[in-house]
């Protein structure tokens, strides 16, 4: 939210760190602080600085303790799982589809004339654009989360930034409907041989 | 304010839509494939299919060309900002138009004003040309010849208008090598509009159908994705380095050293171009010594290989190039983060 404090993440109670009072050893829970200021042990009432290493949730994620609260990115999983699905598919069916065009050219044919080598020469295309879409929508991902952290570690901005207003719906409908049609048009295609109505 | 590139391929979609009419139409109403109307068919529908698919994809463009513009000039605004601050101290904040690379992609709506009027008249002139032709030859000949030369010269001067508005925006923030690779497809478009010249010269237009209508906006369509592609990809470049120069010269982050990006990276990128490299040969090949071997290589054949060889292989350059960007400013970010 603008104007929040960074552990007013939407992550919530996620984002929550335990910090343990030097002085009298009670465990503090759902800290939330700026970076590298003090807090006040309920319990004694001294004022001191969380250690590094004694937020167990960051120290599992790898991070240090200016990552507490630190705000993420939106992930984009609308982009990647979609963008994974077809370069599994590209990895998996090129191959396939290498070894079918081989298999046919062996059958027919004894040797390989140079169109069909071309031709075979641009079917790993199809998995590669799958592996780019891949890394495409990574990128995006890490730019957005790269981004929206060294901006709230300059002090640029106080916590994760705001969602989009309005619905998704305009962006993602075109190549939806695109995607729908498309089963539509080859079950058409197929259907070619069917005789036309006198 | 939204930017004209983008209004531009939302007009696209609407002419894709339009040729898709125009195609579909021909074939139901004035080809006779079918003789008589026979009814609807599931395959009737393809066409249509395809009009929706570019619409579509026109609209996506659409949206993702007007948000990178944005993202451009936020971040080249940014960067501007953080530069005047490390010189000066307290300079005063750069204007929303000073910063490099965001000026807005200048496209002028006069010479496609007068496109569409002399295209309007050059419709209706080939009507009469048709409805004279059955007993006026040498009348229809000639202005035939009037209608071939004039389409194709409004044809090529809106074009070049287009071309040239797109080489405007290609002169600021970016580096020679991006700026010359953006390029390509806009001297595609212009060759391929010339060579449309050359031979409505040579061979004459086509008579006029439905289908000559629909492949001229096919035509123009072709030219203006042409036109998009060349300045998205440097408006990424642009982002690019537009971020990387905004958290360099930011006082408020520091300068921190970049870990050099892994091999795998660039091998992604540059092998596809080595396997680019070699299926162009290939195509070669196989055009002069297959097709072009047994059909014959006339003037129209040889003239018009640059342009497919370009359209066969391009977009798959231009897709490791948009790559190459996102990998670096991907890793110009995690590569901060591992050295905090």
């Amino acid at each position: 939210m603008p104007g929040s404090a960074p552990g007013d993440s939407p992550a919530g109670d996620e984002d929550a760190a335990t910090a343990t009072c030097p002085a009298c050893g009670a465990v503090l829970r759902n800290v939330r602080v700026e970076p590298g200021a003090r807090v006040r042990c309920l319990n004694c009432g001294k004022r001191f600085a969380p250690e590094h290493g004694q937020d167990a949730r960051a120290t599992d994620h790898g991070r240090d303790a200016h990552a507490t609260g630190a705000p993420r990115g939106a992930g984009y999983w609308l982009l990647r799982i979609p963008a994974a699905i077809v370069c599994a598919a590209g990895l998996v069916g090129t191959p396939l589809l290498m070894f079918t065009f081989i298999g046919a050219l062996a059958v027919f044919r004894r040797g390989i004339r140079i169109e069909e080598f071309a031709g075979l020469l641009y079917m790993p295309l199809l998995a590669w654009q799958g592996v780019v879409l891949v890394f495409l929508t990574a990128s995006l991902a890490r730019v957005d989360a790269g981004g929206v952290l060294a901006a709230w570690r300059a002090g640029i901005i106080k916590g994760s930034l705001p969602a989009m207003p309005g619905s998704s719906l305009p962006y993602i409908a075109p190549l939806a409907v695109t995607g729908g049609l498309l089963p539509v048009v080859v079950i058409c295609v197929s259907e070619n041989d069917l005789p036309r109505p006198a | 304010m939204t930017p004209r590139c983008s209004l531009l391929l939302a007009g696209v979609g609407l002419l894709a839509a339009a040729a898709t009419i125009v195609f579909w139409i021909s074939t139901f109403r004035w080809s006779g494939r079918y003789g008589r109307y026979s009814g609807w068919l599931p395959q009737d529908l393809i066409p249509l299919f395809f009009g929706v698919a570019l619409v579509a994809v026109s609209y996506s463009a659409y949206l993702l060309g007007r948000g990178w513009d944005r993202a451009v000039a936020w971040w080249s605004l940014a960067a501007a900002n953080a530069e005047a601050k490390a010189r000066a101290g307290e300079a005063a904040p750069a204007q929303p138009d000073a910063g490099p690379g965001q000026k807005e992609f200048r496209f002028s709506w006069r010479p496609c004003c007068l496109f569409t009027v002399f295209f309007i008249l050059w419709i209706v002139l080939a009507r009469e040309v048709e409805s004279y032709g059955s007993y006026r030859d040498i009348y229809v000949a000639a202005a035939r010849g009037v209608m071939w030369v004039t389409g194709a010269l409004l044809l090529s001067v809106a074009t070049l208008f287009l071309m040239r508005s797109v080489g405007q925006e290609l002169k600021t923030g970016l580096t020679p090598g991006m700026r010359r690779f953006c390029r390509v497809p806009m001297f595609w478009t212009v060759y391929g509009v010339l060579w449309l010249l050359v031979m409505c010269l040579i061979e004459g237009w086509p008579c006029w159908e439905w289908e000559t209508l629909g492949g001229l906006l096919m035509c123009v369509a072709g030219g203006v994705y042409a036109a998009w592609v060349a300045v998205f990809l440097a408006q990424v470049s642009r982002w690019r380095n537009a971020q990387e120069r905004f958290w360099r010269v930011s006082q408020a982050d520091g300068a921190r050293a970049q870990a050099p990006q892994p091999a795998w990276q660039h091998w992604l990128v540059g092998g596809v171009m080595w396997l680019v490299l070699i299926q162009a040969c290939l195509f070669s090949c196989i055009m002069f010594s297959s097709v072009y071997g047994r059909l014959g290589v006339g003037f129209s054949e040889l003239t018009s290989f640059p342009l497919l060889l370009v359209m066969a292989h391009y977009p798959t350059l231009w897709m490791a190039m948009l790559l190459r960007e996102m990998l670096a400013v991907g890793w110009f970010y995690k590569s901060r983060e591992e050295t905090e």
